[in-house]
């Protein structure tokens, strides 16, 4: 079968199920017996005798795969692929190489340009087929993969939003998120009860990713709930953990801290299961006067003995301030392997607590530590001032930082 | 190989010992460790973590899988020889609620294993 190269070369065989293969080759005979030997294969061919032709006939078909010589004139390899790859709402398609030798030089100027892979010539239709199968399959992945990446991009949109629309409004509240994945499995919710006292749930999922965003929204739902109906939060927090040992299975659990901040700004109550020391800081010292650690298993694992969801209650002043934070703040480490760590955070907040920088002196270390690399686990950082207007119903939306 | 796994001779002992991170990479290496072995009721599993330089919430969530095949077995687990970084981490989780953390390392006694006497 005889096709002449061009625009009205263009063999539809509707038997075809593996897509459409776009074959550039200068050398008329082999270029139809590639066509003859796709067809057989299974493929529909666009058949270019040059880099500029299969460059009209890639802008004007649907492709899926190329084929080219590794020395075709007119466009440069370089330049055609790069036009391939650039285009197609990114769609991925792959470029295999035809070479006559198995120089090194050439077959990673090959790979260097953009191309997916080689064949030596002269080639079987079977070594091709081969070929072609493994490109499919890279291809089919490549797609699933951009294909979920969007699906959890857009499913990520909706749960912040959902999330947001339940959360009070607190003036004054800093909070530092950054996650490891498009989903994050840090979560921070605020809520205001009918005393007006403030309510605040740091909580970190096992892991990150989707598995671990995937009880967020339920245990919003539960905290939500019950803090503006006016239930106590030994209550709210039995709830979430109920809830979670029904949902979690065994090897997940959400590490947890809840803190209630009376509306009287003298007193607040704390409940630490699996997060990290919560501080609070008295900015007149410039000291932090209280630790609490965790003292309580995280929720959702279940256990015989009787769980406790008492709170611990300490005595503050007016102007003081919690820092919660998850340990993926400490856990982080720089491109030289050093963890961030509990040490270099205390120094942080002992040398800025008394100017009142705590929190964004702690995100620009935290920023200027990590370079730009992404973290390994979710981070989450949140700052809480005890003052009048972070008691105060919502005025101005919380100043967020999100990465 | 991260995890290197000892049964003991009686077959009542389960050695699982966890090299460098224990993280959520060596889940399929650590859950091989306890369940591709002949079924043995109340097995004791030593995790050692003397090797341990870190532990992530999922190695935790790990710990919790074991715990709940040995309890299935009416058999146990113990973590031993945390380093202190580790054992940080075990503390903020309140793990000692749920298992039995031991500091002594492990020695062959007959045909199983124990924990030496000295700290």
């Amino acid at each position: 079968m005889s096709i002449p190269a061009g625009h009205d070369s263009i063999e539809l065989n509707s038997a075809s199920q593996r897509g459409c293969v776009l074959v550039v080759e200068t050398d008329a005979a082999l270029r139809n017996e590639l066509d003859s030997q796709l067809g057989a294969l299974g493929f529909n061919t666009l058949l270019a005798g040059s880099g500029a032709e299969a460059v009209t006939l890639y802008d004007q078909n649907p492709v899926d795969m190329v084929i080219m010589d590794y020395v075709t004139p007119g466009t440069s390899a370089r330049n055609m692929i790069e036009h391939i790859k650039a285009d197609k709402d990114d769609q991925y398609v792959p470029v295999l190489f035809m070479v006559a030798q198995a120089h090194e030089d050439i077959l990673q100027e090959c790979m260097a340009a953009g191309g997916d892979d080689f064949i030596l010539k002269p080639f079987t239709p079977a070594i091709l087929n081969i070929r072609l199968a493994n490109l499919e399959q890279v291809r089919d992945l490549r797609n699933l993969y951009d294909d979920m990446l969007h699906e959890q991009t857009v499913a990520s949109h909706i749960l912040t939003a959902a999330l947001s629309a339940r959360g009070a409004v607190v003036h004054d509240m800093q909070v530092m998120s950054k996650s490891a994945d498009i989903f994050s499995g840090d979560l921070v919710l605020t809520a205001r009860n009918p005393d007006g006292d403030l309510l605040v749930l740091l909580a970190d999922f096992t892991g990150h990713g989707l598995t671990a965003a995937i009880g967020v929204l339920p245990v919003a739902d539960v905290f939500s709930a019950m803090a503006e109906k006016g239930f106590n939060p030994q209550q709210i927090l039995n709830n979430i953990h109920q809830k979670l040992l029904t949902l979690l299975p065994t090897g997940m659990f959400m590490a947890a801290c809840l803190v209630k901040i009376n509306k009287d700004l003298k007193h607040a109550s704390i409940w630490n299961g699996g997060i990290p020391e919560v501080l609070l800081l008295d900015n007149r010292l410039g000291k932090i006067k209280y630790r609490i650690p965790s003292s309580h298993l995280p929720l959702g694992i279940s256990c015989s003995a009787d769980r406790s969801f008492v709170m611990e209650k300490i005595e503050i002043n007016a102007g003081d301030q919690f820092i919660m934070y998850s340990d993926g703040l400490t856990d982080a480490t720089n491109p030289d392997g050093a963890m961030f760590g509990t040490s270099r955070l205390d120094l942080l907040i002992e040398d800025s607590a008394s100017n009142q920088r705590v929190f964004t002196a702690i995100v620009d270390a935290f920023e200027l530590f990590c370079d730009d690399e992404n973290p390994a686990d979710d981070v989450t950082l949140v700052n809480i001032p005890c003052n009048s207007s972070t008691m105060l119903p919502p005025r101005s939306l919380q100043d967020v930082i999100h990465e | 190989m991260p995890v290197i796994q000892e049964i003991s001779s009686d077959g009542k002992h389960v050695l699982i010992n966890i090299k460098g991170r224990f993280d959520y990479k060596v889940s399929q290496d650590f859950r091989d460790a306890y369940r591709n072995i002949s079924a043995h009721d109340s097995v004791t599993y030593h995790v050692n973590l003397s090797e341990t330089d870190f532990m992530d919430s999922s190695a935790l969530g790990m710990l919790l899988l074991l715990r709940e095949h040995a309890k299935c077995r009416s058999g146990k687990v113990i973590i031993s020889c945390p380093s202190q970084e580790v054992d940080k981490i075990l503390r903020v989780a309140n793990f000692e609620q749920l298992f039995e953390i031991v500091i002594t390392p492990l020695v062959t006694v007959g045909g199983g294993y124990e924990h030496s006497s000295r700290a």
